[in-house]
């Protein structure tokens, strides 16, 4: 048994906030072993910190591990690899967490090559048997999970797209230690990347991870008409709204931004409405944790309804404008 | 699901005439069909003419195959260019018939008759796409009826005045130029001397279409009849000696039933393939109508069988044509029998499919429609049964 | 400019068979029979970028793969969008890589064939989806790498204006040469292969490495030794839910629907 084994947390911040993914992990860091002690940490990496390192500690996790310098400000692979390098060859956690985010999946191969050592991508669970700590991720479009085992390297690092672990009842530490660490490699790293502006997308309303409600238009949704009839039903509940590639490629939407699957978005909401999906494996992936699912389709053989908590027979059209009408 | 997994993926690959080009040419193809073509199929049978996918083909190469390096074309052999034709042919039946004439047939047919000056002209914009050629020759009296034909071409001093008019003239309203077949002397029925070839602009002085037909099939062509109304032509326009081009007209006409082969398989193999998948994923009762009907699968093996053998024989013809043969009888016995195979494979798979098959939203119905069409185009098999019993 | 790009394409079963996979009870691997490969679906888009900067700069374009012997089937295919060269590592010895032996791999092969000014690869691959690859290639080779890659334009002779796409928005970079790109498919729409490039590919320069033709490959890094990461078990999940059925008339159902929405 090993003591006071540690686990850390790359903290990621988008727009000053702590991301969902990083509770999650913590959570299933705190719960991963079941004996001996663990401890988790965050690394935090910026020009200034303090903010950060604040909204972490309401985690209550053991360890803060923070770097501040001029050349973290924004988010650069080159710098930010550095960092993260040198920390871990400093403190040897034993397993090293990312969210598998846009920044979490350029960064966290970019570490686990310069440190040699194994990486699991979008796990979508982790588990432990004793010290033994196995990952679990998907191939061939989520038809096959693979166990993925990192027996002799360290740290063991792996990467968890948020909203797949979801959050339960964890411990939180009351005693926080806080580190802020030079790393003085960045004072001679020059990183052959300028920055030269950022353009925000229009994500008006909640985001489809944090969404209560979802409701998610797949490939029979062939209508304007129809689309347009599910954005109305949408906004009326309060929900967010999700789809599948057809729509990208109706052209009804122009990119990926609210792609519900394997290589889109993740989402376990209350209620999860499916509008014309026909329930392909990368798909369900996405959505398989909604705590109640129904859907609306009128092939009657649609493999959505197999996952299903309700099933409707019928065409999307019509249960949408008598939807439209019992609400407005 | 035990039954979707049965649904066979045909060992395509493995035919006599399957080489490494030929596959990823086949690939190249169906990849283009699914993502361009079978969008625009509901389009077409509203009667509009493919004019963006023709140009897109262009572009690909994939018009203008058989043509020679020197014209522009891609210099691919006759087996190449059925296997494209056969896998347009699997969701468009038309658009299969429109890529056979668009350059292939209709620029076949004078390519060699052509002047140097003529090749640069018409040929080369016409396999570059930039120019849409036509073929016109059925008058009222049909299209083998040489003797009967009305349309004349009287020389005036250099030039050469034209009268008369064609129906089912394919791409009538749209072509830029039409090459019709015209009257020039009296008509010698051994020696079929007395027609010439004549290139009509259809932007010339006395030219008009009619109106376009709306058809039973073969929907998105333009089909339609046109008048020359005393179109004065210089010698230029001439397309090959005088008096002789009625021989080289029946000869390309009959070479090119080789295609008709080709993509009347191809549309058989298209129906079945969708017909396949249906019955195979058509749940009753928890199972597939595949699994509980023994009659289907009969049936539908006794289509199989016919399909195959008809492949076979149409691909034995192309390489006949590869290798210069003859193929006169080949190609009239390929056009005769696949419509045959062509309207019963789709018949019986409007029938297998049940109610749905008679609706037009499911697209099964457009291949029997279409099938009657190939008995008809470049030739009435009704016609051409009489003109086999010749050589046999 | 004669830039030097090169592409790494991986050769993936094809993703259409994806929901029969089968595992082998007793080998717990994946049944690969009667699956055929082809180039995996991000690297063609990879493929189009290179095409596109060929034809705007007379750029050479190289196209490298680690795989089974079969791979050159699709090194053809890549060769075929109009690519000037194609090199493929077959070997048992670098078999059974996972991301990081098989990025040193192919880093080993494209050194040893020459200097490359930009390398391009798909984002992630369909079938193991790890996204790892054209990252982890860039710490082997020593260049600057950059993932979510939705633009990418040469601005000069060694600096290449490229976007990337966040959850939240759209980086807009300027990059020093060399670099590692990993494109999206959003980047752009991927070109049909036409004829004539289809007739010639087969004429173009393929080249076949065994790991004896790479002395520079180190044995710690290669294959299932160089592979920090190891398969365990596999299986297929299966997602199942009973579900009830709503029926009646359309207003009817959306009143039990909404009932369920309210309900939360």
């Amino acid at each position: 048994m090993k003591d006071n084994r540690e686990i850390w947390i790359f903290a990621e911040f988008k727009d000053g906030r702590i991301t969902k993914g990083f509770e999650e992990l913590l959570c299933k860091s705190r719960n991963l072993f079941e004996r001996g002690a663990t401890v988790v940490s965050a690394v935090v990496l910026g020009n200034s910190t303090e903010d950060q390192i604040a909204q972490v500690k309401e985690y209550g996790v053991d360890k803060i591990y923070a770097v501040e310098h001029t050349k973290l400000i924004d988010y650069n692979c080159d710098y930010y690899k550095v960092a993260m390098e040198h920390l871990i060859r400093k403190h040897n956690p034993d397993i090293m967490l990312f969210g598998a985010t846009v920044i979490g999946a350029e960064l966290a191969p970019s570490v686990a090559a310069r440190l040699r050592t194994g990486l699991a991508a979008h796990c979508v669970d982790i588990t432990a048997e004793e010290e033994e700590v196995s990952f679990w991720v998907p191939a061939f479009g989520g038809n096959v999970i693979g166990e993925i085992l990192i027996p002799d390297h360290t740290p063991q690092m792996a990467s968890v797209k948020p909203g797949i672990l979801g959050v339960s009842e964890y411990v939180k530490s009351e005693c926080i230690e806080i580190f802020k660490e030079e790393v003085p490699e960045l004072d001679h790293t020059e990183s052959a990347v300028e920055l030269i502006g950022f353009t925000p997308k229009d994500n008006s309303g909640v985001s489809l991870e944090d969404a209560k409600i979802v409701v998610c238009a797949g490939r029979g949704v062939t209508s304007e008409e129809t689309w347009k009839k599910l954005n109305e039903f949408a906004t009326e509940i309060h929900a967010s709204v999700g789809y599948t590639r057809s729509l990208i490629d109706r052209g009804f939407v122009e990119d990926e931004t609210n792609m519900i699957g394997t290589s889109g978005k993740s989402i376990t909401p209350d209620v999860y409405i499916g509008i014309g999906i026909s329930g392909a494996t990368h798909h369900v992936c996405g959505m398989n944790k909604s705590k109640t699912i129904i859907s609306i389709n009128k092939d009657s053989k649609a493999k959505l309804f197999g996952i299903s908590d309700y099933k409707v027979v019928a065409q999307s059209e019509d249960i949408l404008t008598a939807l439209l009408e019992k609400i407005q | 699901m035990q039954t979707s997994r049965c649904v066979v993926i045909r060992e395509e690959y493995i035919m006599w005439y399957m080489n490494d080009e030929r596959k990823m040419l086949k690939e190249m193809v169906k990849e283009f069909t699914q993502n361009e073509v079978k969008p625009f199929i509901p389009r077409m049978e509203n009667d509009e003419y493919p004019k963006d996918i023709l140009k897109k083909m262009v572009e690909i190469g994939l018009l203008g195959l058989i043509h020679e390096e020197k014209y522009g074309g891609s210099g691919v052999d006759w087996i190449s260019f059925g296997l494209v034709i056969e896998e347009i042919a699997k969701e468009s039946n038309t658009l299969a018939l429109l890529t056979s004439l668009a350059t292939d047939v209709t620029v076949a047919m004078i390519k060699d008759l052509c002047t140097p000056e003529q090749v640069d002209k018409f040929v080369k914009p016409a396999i570059k796409g930039d120019i849409l050629l036509a073929c016109w020759a059925t008058e009222p009296c049909g299209i083998f009826n040489l003797a009967e034909y009305e349309t004349t071409a009287v020389r005036d001093g250099d030039d050469w005045i034209i009268n008369g008019g064609k129906i089912f003239a394919t791409n009538g309203s749209v072509a830029d130029y039409g090459f019709a077949l015209c009257k020039t002397g009296e008509f010698n029925p051994e020696t079929m001397e007395g027609l010439t070839f004549f290139m009509i602009p259809t932007a010339a002085d006395g030219f008009s279409s009619g109106h376009a037909e709306h058809k039973l099939g073969w929907k998105g062509t333009d089909t339609n009849q046109v008048y020359f109304d005393s179109i004065r032509l210089s010698d230029a326009y001439r397309i090959g000696p005088v008096d002789k081009a009625a021989p080289v007209l029946i000869h390309e006409t009959i070479a090119g039933y080789t295609l008709y082969g080709a993509f009347t398989l191809g549309s058989a193999e298209g129906v079945y393939e969708k017909t396949r998948k249906y019955l195979a994923e058509r749940i009753q009762n928890g199972k597939s109508l595949w699994e509980t009907h023994q009659v289907i699968r009969n049936d539908m093996a006794k289509l199989w069988a016919m399909i195959e053998n008809f492949k076979g024989a149409v691909y034995t013809a192309l390489d006949c044509q590869n290798k210069g043969e003859d193929v006169t009888t080949k190609a009239i016995a390929l056009k005769l029998q696949g419509m045959e195979l062509m309207n019963e494979v789709s018949k019986e798979c409007i029938l297998l499919h049940g109610g749905t098959g008679t609706v037009l939203e499911t697209d099964i119905e457009r291949y029997y429609r279409d099938s009657i069409m190939t008995g008809i185009g470049c030739g009435s098999n009704k016609t051409l049964v009489d003109f086999l019993s010749n050589f046999i | 400019m004669s830039l030097k790009i090169g592409v790494c394409i991986k050769s993936v079963p094809n993703p259409e068979h994806y929901d029969r996979i089968e595992i082998d009870p007793e080998t717990k691997t994946i049944v690969r029979k009667n699956m055929p490969c082809v180039i995996n679906s991000a690297d063609k888009h990879a493929i189009e970028l290179a095409m596109q900067l060929k034809e705007a700069t007379g750029a050479e374009v190289s196209i490298f793969t680690m795989a089974p012997p079969q791979g050159k089937e699709q090194l053809v295919s890549a060769l075929a969008y109009g690519a000037d060269a194609a090199y493929l590592l077959s070997d048992r010895k670098v078999g059974g890589a996972d991301t990081l032996a098989t990025s040193y791999s192919l880093c080993t092969m494209i050194k040893k064939v020459g200097q490359f000014d930009l390398i391009i690869a798909g984002n992630e691959s369909e079938d193991g989806a790890t996204a790892h690859v054209p990252s982890q290639l860039g710490e082997w080779m020593g260049m600057t790498h950059m993932a979510d890659v939705i633009h990418a334009e040469l601005i000069s002779e060694d600096t290449i204006n490229v976007s990337k796409e966040f959850e939240n928005g759209y980086g807009n970079y300027n990059i020093k040469l060399p670099c590692v790109l990993a494109v999206k498919k959003n980047i752009n729409e991927v070109r049909y292969p036409t004829v004539m490039n289809m007739l010639v590919a087969n004429k173009k320069p393929l080249t076949v490495f065994s790991a004896e033709d790479l002395p520079e490959l180190d044995e710690n890094f290669i294959g299932l030794e160089g592979s920090p990461t190891k398969a365990g078990e596999l299986i297929t999940p299966e997602y199942s839910r009973d579900s009830k059925s709503i029926e009646g008339s359309s207003e009817e159902i959306a009143e039990a629907i909404l009932e369920l929405v309210m309900k939360g």
